[in-house]
Parts: structure tokens; C-alpha cells; sequence
């Protein structure tokens, strides 16, 4: 979430006029995914004051680098207002999928000409990225030989004891301000996690904010997650207005590539043992919420345009996140511990039937 | 009526002469063919004892008299469950089997042969004659129709016929499995899938229905069909994917059907033929399409690729088709009343099983808008249709997403936990079933179903006669009290009790047990309070006895979990919770025994409770004690030895344990 | 980049016009199996039931007939039977060659016993006709509603004296023996695994409906009386042709 009451709201919130004041939970509920739906507009293409991170617009890209339109993957009601707005990505509606994983091809468009206009960090080019990252790609489709390098395809992502169905997490969010004299700001954040697949790579769970500044409520938000387990979901996230390059800045942020610098990481997926090694101590994720489930997007002052990339170290469940959101200030982060309400660690469970 | 003539064409039956007793067969034959209201009046004739006879006596007897008495109880067989009882009851069906004897007139095995079809046609005729003496055999023999010596045209033709009756009794009688192994070890699958190659359709029909029958719910015979050896050169399944492909949509649908029962091991033609056929019989008219959708269902049920393959076809707007839309039918004999109800039905089961293992299948279901229909359809007067209903929400209600928001727009809780009380047991079963996911912490469905009284109605349900329906309350309730507030669970268990969970903790049906197990974990989980009110609900004793008992005398590996998963909870909890378990060196002991158990799942649950009970967060004098103790038992032995363990999870837990034990 | 003329082909509003000479051309060089003829043939016999013709057929090419040929005779003498408005006797028939006919198909029994009836009102035997219908048809409506609007249709027959003006008169024509002899055709070639629908009036609907469409395409000499098969050119010439394939 991020807290939008710095920018022009209009970029930011969805439709308010649908929903009543006294409306429940359920229809809130309703309401909102209502709102998501009647903005269909093409995101990118309208948010062109200074947002640099292209004209391009990846929500409706499949792996093979072919648009497919919006209206192929998902019959969406017309728009009933001419707000602008981020348009909410439903996962399940840009999955490149119908197509099982393994069948699944392992692309990216070279798109270098279009990068042109993208800020560069480093000696790396956003061409010799895209390339990379494709050739990399590619190369997890056959067996390597170098190095003992093991074949990607075996990887096989070990399980967690704090990434499970039942596992809360409390901690704070920061929003680190770049004028030196606004105070940060941070809330207070709860994680709980409801429903985890290795086999899919799927992490659902609910995010709460509390002493959020302008809404009387704690606010809670649904997300939905995916593992990078480099079978279902890779470190490249391809959707959600990101880019590789934007996906390198922030994995770097986390302790884990801390140390490393672009090159070895780019070249280094997905092949090679140390990343493995990586995911011996932490598993990352990517985190997307989609919905506020007990108020108004309106009422939170808050916006769930972006998303969390999202690292949880084995070893005692710590969880550290950044989220992004091309037109939110960068790099707020998320730091949450297990939360323990006893001596020790419990474990509830269910089951679906 | 003027029933003089009928009355005087019974009485002829006694003559002595044959010639008038041919006729007088024929007489009532040709009235009775057809003829419901003929049949009852002869029945009453007591025309039945007189048939029987004429198979018993046994002074040479005209074969004609025979052949026709036989027609003439086969034409009665016809005439509904009554009749068949009748018949049965008047002893003639071991006489009807002892005339297709192989030395018999041809004619007369046929005659026999038909009659036999129409009495089993009736479900509660008993079949076990059949299994006895020589009749299986000159069954399974009758299956080749060269076995009487045909010559001419006419008798090849009346020989396949009879091929075909003998194809569809034996079809009729394998209701149980020990029917089936006795029809298999006869010599049956050889026999009939040459039969399958006879090039008559009715026959090949009859075959594949009684091959379909022979391996229903019974894979080995599946995989044995597949394998038999037939005369030609061709394979069974070739033959069968020949008959898929046959340009009757009732033999593709019959040859769909059995390749769908006898898959033995999966291959493609399943996906790339059978699917599709299966598929595209959906636009067929009549009783075929009626039963395309429930063999659908029947194929993909357990199947993910399957199911995925399903997506990708056509089949989700067809299906939804039939349940939204009042269907033009037919009458048929599947379904006499000829509403479409028997459509409905096995469209919204074929929908349930294309949405039941994959986000795309449900999410296709939901997209095809039929969801308003289903929650309509939970109130339809026949219970195979509620119980679709409710299978089809099922399925949906296994994705989270799907769950928070089609469900709960649609308003499905109420009308579904209405069902609770249906008067079916298997309409409860499945309502239950779904409601074990509308009670989960994150529904937005589970404070409405509490105050409609779901707690009451749950318990109630646990205490049910049927094993599946307690298994799928107390599944709902364990799934209700996760991360749940301490008021509901202390809601739960005033309702429930703790002595009612004690006895399901030692319920005959072991996944009752599980399930109660994981209610306890879960009511111990989060908060010391929460412990605490356990150690009032089971007091200290009782508690720690069961906890004993099961980890001790059991070996069932989800048991073993569960109760791990308890006694970890425990552990977390204040010094009297963590002494209780310390007090008990059994426990322990078991504990560190299955520290090294080959299930990973059971090692990282040992570890954490290793953890927990040496968990040094106040460094208090008490937890140091705990830590003494348990490194006397030689627990930091066993965990040191574990640092290499296979399982990365488990290499966590030993470094944080060993950590802890180094504190001290 | 594609040539501006091949652009052009398939956009024009002229259509291709093929001349008689090479239509029949073309048709001469469609190959058919003598044998596929002959088949198609034996099976128009056998399914319509001209037995004499199946056996003389069956001897002159050297084909044997699907089915025996005493099968053929049973229904041709069933279908005569009933073409002499001798219902009765084509039941009787009927089961004796295979009795589950009528036992389970009670539309086509019940049709059966309304063609009685109807036969009993053309001979003028109006209280036999009274009292079959009570004995025999008025059950069948009991066992079965559905057929109850046919029987009252069936019943208005005795309702009218001039059976010209009657509006269910068309049960008395000819055609409507016709029908119940087919349906119980049908049913016992069913029965016996046979098709029954002959091919040959299938593939002249096909014929029909090819040149229908490929007039839309192409002018082409059309066959415009199946009979005489002869080839009639767009410009309205007609065309005598060897080459066709049905033979007067």
C-alpha cells in the first residue's frame, strides 16, 4: 500500500462514487472489484506526466512478446467514468498461461529500442539486458554443463516452516521521504498468511495497516503472491509496470544480493549454484494486493497500484519487502518478524475440502 | 373388456395337444407384446405358473411350446418391476437358464436368452443363479457367435443376436465385485472384446457396455481389458477408439464410456480422442447427450491434465448451456418425466469435475455465469440435482479468490447451509463438504453461517450415523476454530464439548481421529489463554493421556503429525503447560525417537517442539531447568547428529535448537 | 511487398465461367469404383426391401447382399402387409422375427394400433371400431400421456361422416400407411444393427446442395434433372454427356 495523499488522487483511486458509506464488508468487497473492472483504460499509455518508465505497457504482453488485447483475456464492462486511474492487475487475467508451466516458453520481446528513454544505472544497457535475460531464460530450457551448474529444471524449491498457511507476521512499514524535512512516516503492518502451494508457486494471504494517518480503521488488504521457485514464477516479473531492470533494483536491495553486483546476478541466473545457494537461506516472492477488504480505497487514503518484492530469510521467518509503484516514491520497505503471542512458535492448520 | 377370448386362450395352455398349445402361446404373445395393460390381465389369468411349467416337466415337451413360453415370459419381464417379481417369484429363471445349455435348439437359447435380458434388466432380480453350475460358462460360450455352428445367413444373424443377449445379461449381473471376479476368471474379457469385432453394432454395443460394467470401479480389470489379446491383430483399445470414431453417436458414446472405465494405464488417445468425442457428443440430441456430460465428469475427475484439456475445448459453455436454459428434450427412457432434469444434473457434476483441481477450470466455470443457476439449483426438487449444485460449489469454493468473491456476491451460504438439513444423506455429505471452506478465517461467509446457528447444526452432524458426513462436520468444524478468535473457540467447544472431542480423538474411522487431533491443535494454537481453556476443557490429565497414548501406540504418520503439532502448541504456552509436558518422560522419549523419524514433516514438527520447550526468551531459571533436563535425555545429542539432515527446513530448526541448547 | 495483380485475383465480381467441354473433361476424370456403384446400389435394395431385385442384383455382380436375403423378404412381407391394411398380420410378423421390437418401442406399437383403428373406419366397421379403441387404445394413453393428442385426433375421425371435409382426413390417405410401414421398417433394421436410411437419396442431396454452392463460385454446366442427368450449360444450352454418372 501506499499512502497516495502526496500526488493527485485521481492517478490513484479507483471509482468512489459506487460505494455507500454503510455498505458491509461483503459489499465492499464487491465494490471494489467492480471499480477495477470499469477501468480498463490502457494504464501506461495515460499516465504520461514525467512517468518515464516507458510507453509500453507489459500488463498485456505474453511471454512470447506478443500483446495480446484486453478484451481477448477478459470481457470487462465499459467504463462508466472517465477517471484515469491505475488499473488493478489481476493476476489470474495476465497469467501468460493457458498453458501449463512446463509448456510455457521462455522469452522476452527485445525490446531495446523502446528502452531507450530508461535512466541508466550502470554500464549495462537495457539491450544487453533483455537479451540476457532472454539468452538466460532460454537456457533454463536445457541441460548445462558448465561448472556443474545444475539443470534449472530439477530446482526444486525446499518448503518453510514460516511460510505456511496460519503464519502471522507483524512489523512496519516506512515510507523514507527524500525531502529532509517531512518526518518519516510508517505504520504499524500484519501479515497473516493464508494459503501457500509449492507446486504452484502461490502465496494468498491478508495485509492490514494499522495507525494508518488518515483513516480512523485499520485498513486490510487481499494479495495473492508468487514464489520465484524458477519453475511457475522467475526473478523477472513482467507485469505490473515493472521491468528487468527495475526488478534488479530492488533484488539488489535485499541483504541476500546485497554484495553482488548486477552483472554476476544477470549472468548468474538461472544457472548458477550460488543463487541456488541463495534459496537455501531465503525464499523471495512477489506480493500483489488486490482489494481492500474492510474500507474504501477512498477511506484508507491509501493505494494498491504497486506491489512488494518480498524476501523470507529460513532461518527465523524475518521478512523484508520493497514495494514499487512507478508513480509512488521508491523503495519503502517492509520489515516484519513472526508474531509470536506465546513462548514459542504454534502452528495452526486447515485444510480445503 | 371382453376378456373371454384371453381367459379361453389360458385355459388351452393345458391341452394336451400340442399343436393347440403353440397356439394359444401365440395368441397371448401377440397381445401381451406392447401390451401393459394386456400383460397385468394376463398375470392375473395366473398365465405365469402354466409357463413354468412347460420348462419343468419333463416328458419330451414341443421345443416350439418351449421357445414360445419363453418369449412370452420375457414379453411379461417388460412389463415393469411387478411383473419381474412375479416371475421370479413363480421359480422361472433357473429354468430360463438351464434352456440356453449349449445342446439346446438355437431358437430356444435365444427365447431363453431375451427373457433372461428383460428379467435383469430389473434391479432387484436376484442374479446370483447365474454363478452356479455350467450357466457362466454357456454364457461367456454364447459370446462367439460361431459356437453354435451357424450355417446359413439367417443363423449367423440370430447368433449374433444372441451374442448380444448374453453380452447384455452379463452386463446386467456384475453389481459387486465378487460378480466381477467370478464373470473375469470364466474367460469373459477374451470373449467379449472379439465380440467387439463382430461388425454388428448392437453387439458391439452390448459388448463394450458389459466390458464397461466388468471394470467399474475396479482399475485392475481396467488394465486387464486393455491388455487381453483379441483374435485380430488389432489391440482392445484400437478397437474401442475405432468404435469412439463410429459414425453412431450412441456407439461413440458406449465406446467412450468403456474407455473411459478401462484405462489401465493412461495414454494419449485419451486426451486427443476420447476427450474431444466426448466433447463434441454434447451437441448430439436426446439420451446420448444426456449421458455425455456425466462420462465427461467420469473421465477428468481425478485427472488435472485431463481437466486442463477440458478447459481448452468447448465443453464449459456447452455445459452451462444445459443449466441455464430450460433444454428442449426428448422424452426419454432416462428420463421418463422428460423435464431435463437428468441434463441438468450431469452438467452441473461435469462442470463440479472440470473445476475441481485448477484455478482455469474454475475460473472458466465462474466466467460462464452459471454461478446464480447453481444457488437456484440448490433448491430444486430433485436431490441429484442439489447434490450437483453443491459438488459445483465445491469445486469453486477451493480457490480463495473465488471464495471471497463470486460466492459471497452470489449469496450462497444460506441456501447451501439450508442443505445441512436436506433430507438426502447425500445432499448433507456434500453441503458439509463445501462448508468445511465457507467457515475458513478468511471467508467473508463465516460470521453469517455461525449466526444461522452453523456451530449447532455442525456439532449435530458429528454425531450423524453416516461415517462420511461426521467426518465432513468435524472437518468443518476444525476448519471454523483456525485462527480464530478465543470467543469462537470457546463458542465451539460449549457446543461440542471436550468429552465429544476426546471420543472422536478415539473414533474407529482413523481419519475422524485426524481430524479431531487438528481441531485440538488448533484450539491450543496462538494463545496461552487459548492453552489454558484446553487444560480446563480436558484437565491436565486427561490431556496429557491422550497426547501419550496416541504418540506412544500409534503409528499412523498423520496421527503422529497432529499430535506433535499439539503437544507444540502446548509447548508454548506458560511454565504449568510446559511442565506438563516435561513431567511426562514417555512423551519425550517419543519425541526424541521420532526426531529421527524417515517422514521430514515429523523431524521439523519434533524440532519445533524441541524449540518451543527450550525457547530461552526470558532466560528464566525454569527454562534453563527444561533445557538441563532435555539435554540429559541426550535431545542435544540427537539434534547435533542432525545437522546434516536431507531436509533444509529440518537444518534450520537444528541450528536454531542447537543455538538455544548452547544458552545454557 | 506483394505484385498489385495478384492482389487483384479473387476481388473480381466476374465469375470464372467453365465451358461444357471442359466440364466434361473433368468429369471424366473422376475416378469411381464400379464396386462403391454396385454398393451403393445393393444397399438401396436391401434397406427398401426389394428382395428379388437384391438376389438377381446379388448374382449379376458378384456382390453379396449386407444381410440374408430371407430378412429382406420378412420386411417386405411386414411392409406389404401393412400397405393391404393388415396391421394385424404385420404384428404377428413382427414378432415373430424379433418380439423386443414392440416391447420397446411403445411410440411405434402405439402407431401401430392407431393404423387399426383407422383401418377399421375405412371399412365402415364403426362398433368394432368403437370398442378397439376402448380395449386397446384408450390403455395406451393411460400408459402413456403423451400419445393421448394423436389418439384424439385419431378419435375426431368418427366425428365426421365425410371424411373429405374431416380435418384429420389425411389419416386416411395412403401416405399415412406408408408412414407406419417405414417406422416399423426402421425399427427392425434397427434392431438387426442396419442402417436405416439408404445412401443413395443422401448423396443426391449432396449433389444438389455441391452445385447450389459452387454456382455461387463458378458457372458451370448443372445437372438439372436427375433423372435424365442431362448437363445443362449456364448460357442455357443443353448438353448431352457421356460421361455421366447416373445411367438412365
Amino acid at each position: 500500500m501506499f499512502a497516495a495523499n502526496d500526488l493527485e488522487s485521481e492517478f490513484y483511486y479507483t471509482s468512489p462514487d459506487l460505494i455507500s458509506s454503510e455498505s458491509d464488508l461483503e459489499e465492499n468487497n464487491n465494490a471494489q472489484e467492480e471499480d477495477l473492472e470499469t477501468g480498463n483504460i490502457d494504464t501506461v499509455d495515460d499516465l504520461s506526466n514525467g512517468r518515464h518508465y516507458g510507453d509500453y505497457n507489459t500488463i498485456n504482453m505474453d511471454l512470447d512478446g506478443e500483446y495480446t488485447s484486453d478484451e481477448e483475456q477478459r470481457p470487462r464492462p465499459t467504463p462508466t467514468t472517465s477517471h484515469t486511474f491505475q488499473r488493478l492487475v489481476d493476476p489470474f487475467a495476465t497469467r501468460h498461461h493457458h498453458r501449463s508451466s512446463s509448456q510455457r516458453s521462455h522469452g522476452f520481446s527485445p525490446l531495446g529500442t523502446r528502452f531507450s528513454s530508461l535512466r541508466r544505472q550502470n554500464a549495462i544497457t537495457s539491450s544487453f539486458l533483455t537479451q540476457h535475460v532472454k539468452n538466460n531464460n532460454e537456457l533454463a530450457k536445457q541441460a548445462i554443463s558448465d561448472n556443474g551448474s545444475k539443470d534449472l529444471r530439477q530446482f526444486h524449491l525446499p518448503e518453510s516452516s514460516f511460510l505456511r498457511a496460519g503464519m502471522s507476521f507483524t512489523g512496519t512499514q516506512n515510507l523514507m521521504n527524500s525531502q529532509p524535512q517531512q518526518r518519516d512516516e510508517e505504520w504499524e503492518v500484519k501479515v497473516t498468511i493464508h494459503y501457500v502451494d509449492y507446486k504452484t508457486g502461490t502465496v494468498i494471504g491478508l495485509m492490514e495497516a494499522l495507525n494508518v494517518p488518515n483513516s480512523s480503521n485499520t485498513v486490510v488488504t487481499y494479495w495473492e503472491g508468487e514464489m520465484i521457485d524458477f519453475v511457475n514464477h522467475f526473478l523477472w516479473t513482467d507485469k505490473w509496470n515493472s521491468s528487468p531492470e527495475i526488478d534488479l533494483q530492488h533484488w539488489k536491495k535485499f541483504e541476500a544480493f546485497r554484495h553482488m553486483d548486477v552483472r554476476s546476478i544477470t549472468r548468474g541466473t538461472p544457472t548458477r549454484e550460488w543463487f541456488q545457494e541463495a534459496c537455501q537461506k531465503y525464499i523471495f516472492m512477489r506480493w500483489k494486493e488486490h482489494y481492500f477488504v474492510n474500507v474504501t480505497a477512498q477511506e484508507s487514503g491509501l493505494t494498491i497500484a504497486g506491489f512488494y518484492y518480498i524476501c523470507i530469510r529460513r532461518s527465523d521467518g524475518a521478512i523484508e519487502g520493497y514495494y514499487f509503484d512507478p508513480v509512488s516514491t521508491p523503495y519503502q520497505k517492509l520489515t516484519l518478524k513472526p508474531l509470536l503471542e506465546g513462548n514459542g512458535i504454534s502452528f495452526c492448520d486447515y485444510s480445503l475440502n | 373388456m371382453n376378456s373371454l377370448k384371453h381367459e379361453q386362450a389360458v385355459i388351452e395352455l393345458d391341452s394336451s395337444d400340442p399343436a393347440v398349445r403353440v397356439k394359444a402361446l401365440r395368441f397371448i404373445k401377440n397381445h401381451i407384446i406392447g401390451n401393459k395393460t394386456k400383460k397385468d390381465l394376463y398375470i392375473r389369468l395366473h398365465v405365469i405358473p402354466k409357463l413354468v411349467k412347460f420348462f419343468k416337466s419333463k416328458d419330451t415337451v414341443d421345443s416350439q411350446v418351449q421357445i414360445q413360453a419363453a418369449i412370452v415370459l420375457g414379453s411379461f419381464a417388460y412389463g415393469g418391476e411387478e411383473n419381474v417379481t412375479e416371475i421370479v417369484k413363480h421359480e422361472a429363471v433357473k429354468p430360463l437358464l438351464e434352456c440356453i445349455s449349449l445342446q439346446n435348439d438355437p431358437r430356444l437359447i435365444e427365447a431363453a436368452a431375451r427373457a433372461l435380458k428383460a428379467i435383469y434388466k430389473c434391479p432387484t432380480a436376484d442374479k446370483n443363479d447365474i454363478f452356479v453350475d455350467y450357466h457362466l460358462r454357456d454364457l461367456i460360450t454364447l459370446l462367439n457367435p460361431d459356437a453354435l455352428n451357424p450355417k446359413t445367413d439367417r443363423e449367423r444373424i440370430a447368433s449374433i443376436h444372441t451374442a448380444e443377449l448374453a453380452a447384455t445379461i452379463i452386463a446386467r449381473c456384475c453389481d459387486t465385485n465378487e460378480q466381477q471376479i467370478q464373470i473375469a476368471t470364466a474367460g469373459a474379457f477374451p470373449a467379449l472384446v472379439n465380440l467387439l469385432t463382430c461388425g454388428f453394432s448392437k453387439a458391439q454395443e452390448a459388448a463394450l457396455d458389459a466390458l464397461a460394467y466388468l471394470c467399474r470401479e475396479n482399475p485392475e480389470f481396467g488394465k486387464a481389458i486393455v491388455e487381453t489379446k483379441s483374435d485380430t491383430s488389432d489391440s482392445p483399445v484400437k478397437i474401442m477408439l475405432n468404435l469412439i470414431q463410429d459414425k453412431s453417436p450412441t456407439m461413440r458414446l458406449i465406446a467412450a464410456k468403456c474407455r473411459a472405465k478401462a484405462i489401465g494405464e493412461y495414454s494419449d488417445d485419451v486426451t486427443l480422442i476420447v476427450l474431444p468425442t466426448l466433447v463434441k457428443l454434447l451437441d448430439e440430441k436426446g439420451p446420448v447427450r444426456e449421458e455425455a456430460p456425466h462420462v465427461l465428469a467420469y473421465l477428468i475427475r481425478d485427472n488435472e491434465e485431463l481437466q486442463k484439456a477440458a478447459c481448452d475445448s468447448d465443453a464449459v459453455p456447452k455445459l452451462a448451456d444445459f443449466v441455464t436454459h430450460v433444454v428442449d428434450q426428448e422424452s426419454s427412457y432416462y428420463d421418463p418425466v422428460g423435464d431435463g432434469d437428468k441434463l441438468k444434473e450431469n452438467a452441473l457434476m461435469a462442470l463440479a469435475a472440470i473445476s475441481s483441481l485448477t484455478d482455469d477450470g474454475r475460473k472458466l466455470v465462474v466466467e460462464a455465469k452459471i454461478i446464480p443457476h447453481i444457488v437456484a439449483a440448490m433448491s430444486h426438487r430433485s436431490y441429484g440435482i442439489r447434490a450437483a449444485a453443491c459438488q459445483c460449489t465445491r469445486s469453486l469454493s477451493r480457490s480463495i479468490n473465488i471464495l471471497r468473491t463470486s460466492l459471497v456476491d452470489a449469496g450462497i451460504a444460506t441456501p447451501l447451509f439450508k442443505l445441512l438439513s436436506d433430507e438426502s444423506t447425500d445432499v448433507q455429505t456434500t453441503a458439509c463438504a463445501t462448508l468445511c471452506n465457507l467457515v475458513l478465517d478468511f471467508s467473508p461467509m463465516k460470521r453469517m453461517i455461525m449466526e444461522l446457528g452453523g456451530i449447532e447444526k455442525l456439532v449435530e452432524l458429528v454425531h450423524s450415523p453416516d461415517n462420511t458426513l461426521r467426518l465432513n462436520a468435524i472437518w468443518a468444524l476444525k476448519n471454523l476454530v483456525y485462527q480464530a478468535e478465543s470467543e469462537i473457540k470457546e463458542a465451539v467447544m460449549k457446543v461440542l464439548t471436550y468429552q465429544t472431542m476426546e471420543n472422536l480423538i478415539s473414533d474407529q474411522e482413523i481419519d475422524i481421529q485426524e481430524q479431531a487431533l487438528n481441531l485440538l491443535r488448533n484450539l491450543a494454537c496462538t494463545r496461552q489463554h487459548d492453552i489454558e481453556e484446553v487444560f480446563k476443557g480436558l484437565s491436565e490429565d486427561s490431556l496429557m493421556t491422550v497426547i501419550e497414548t496416541k504418540l506412544c501406540w500409534w503409528t499412523n504418520e498423520e496421527i503422529i503429525k497432529q499430535v506433535l503439532y499439539v503437544i507444540n502448541n502446548i509447548a508454548t504456552g506458560n511454565e504449568r503447560h510446559k511442565s506438563a509436558i516435561m513431567n511426562r518422560t514417555n512423551i519425550l522419549k517419543s519425541i526424541l525417537s521420532y526426531m529421527g523419524h524417515t517422514n521430514p514433516e515429523i523431524r521439523v514438527v519434533a524440532m519445533w517442539v524441541v524449540i518451543n520447550l527450550s525457547w530461552m526468551e526470558d532466560k528464566s531459571a525454569s527454562s534453563q531447568v527444561r533445557v538441563q533436563k532435555l539435554r540429559e535425555m541426550g535431545f542435544e545429542e540427537k539434534v547435533k547428529n542432525m545437522t546434516n539432515d536431507d531436509n533444509l527446513d529440518v537444518r534450520e530448526r537444528v541450528k536454531t535448537a542447537l543455538n538455544q541448547f548452547s544458552q545454557v | 511487398m506483394v505484385e498489385y495483380k495478384e492482389l487483384f485475383v479473387g476481388t473480381s465480381s466476374q465469375k470464372k465461367v467453365v465451358t461444357r467441354d471442359e466440364w466434361v473433361k473433368k468429369l471424366s476424370d473422376v475416378k469411381i469404383d464400379k464396386n462403391d456403384l454396385n454398393k451403393l446400389i445393393m444397399n438401396y435394395f436391401v434397406i427398401e426391401g426389394y428382395k428379388d431385385a437384391a438376389e438377381t442384383f446379388s448374382q449379376e455382380c458378384g456382390l453379396s447382399p449386407s444381410i440374408d436375403v430371407d430378412s429382406i423378404q420378412d420386411r417386405m412381407n411386414i411392409r406389404n402387409a401393412i400397405q393391404n391394411g393388415n396391421v394385424e398380420e404385420a404384428i404377428e410378423r413382427v414378432n415373430d422375427l424379433n418380439p423386443e421390437i414392440l416391447d420397446t418401442n411403445p411410440k411405434l406399437y402405439f402407431h401401430l394400433q392407431q393404423q387399426r383403428l383407422i383401418e377399421y373406419i375405412r371399412e365402415g366397421k364403426i362398433a368394432e371400431a368403437l370398442e378397439f379403441a376402448q380395449d386397446e387404445l384408450a390403455p395406451r394413453g393411460e400408459e402413456n400421456p403423451e400419445f393421448l393428442e394423436e389418439l384424439e385426433r385419431t378419435m375426431a375421425l368418427l366425428a365426421f361422416d365425410d371424411t373429405n371435409v374431416s380435418p384429420v382426413g389425411d389419416l386416411l390417405h395412403p401416405s399415412q400407411r406408408q408412414r407406419t410401414a417405414s417406422e416399423l421398417n426402421a425399427a427392425i433394421l434397427t434392431s438387426q444393427s442396419q442402417e436405416k436410411d439408404p445412401k443413395l437419396p443422401n448423396m443426391l442431396k449432396m449433389l444438389v446442395w455441391a452445385q447450389d454452392e459452387l454456382e455461387e463460385k463458378i458457372l458451370f454446366p448443372k445437372l438439372k434433372n436427375l433423372i435424365t442427368a442431362e448437363l445443362v450449360e449456364s448460357n442455357n444450352t443443353t448438353v448431352n454427356s457421356e460421361s455421366n454418372f447416373l445411367s438412365t
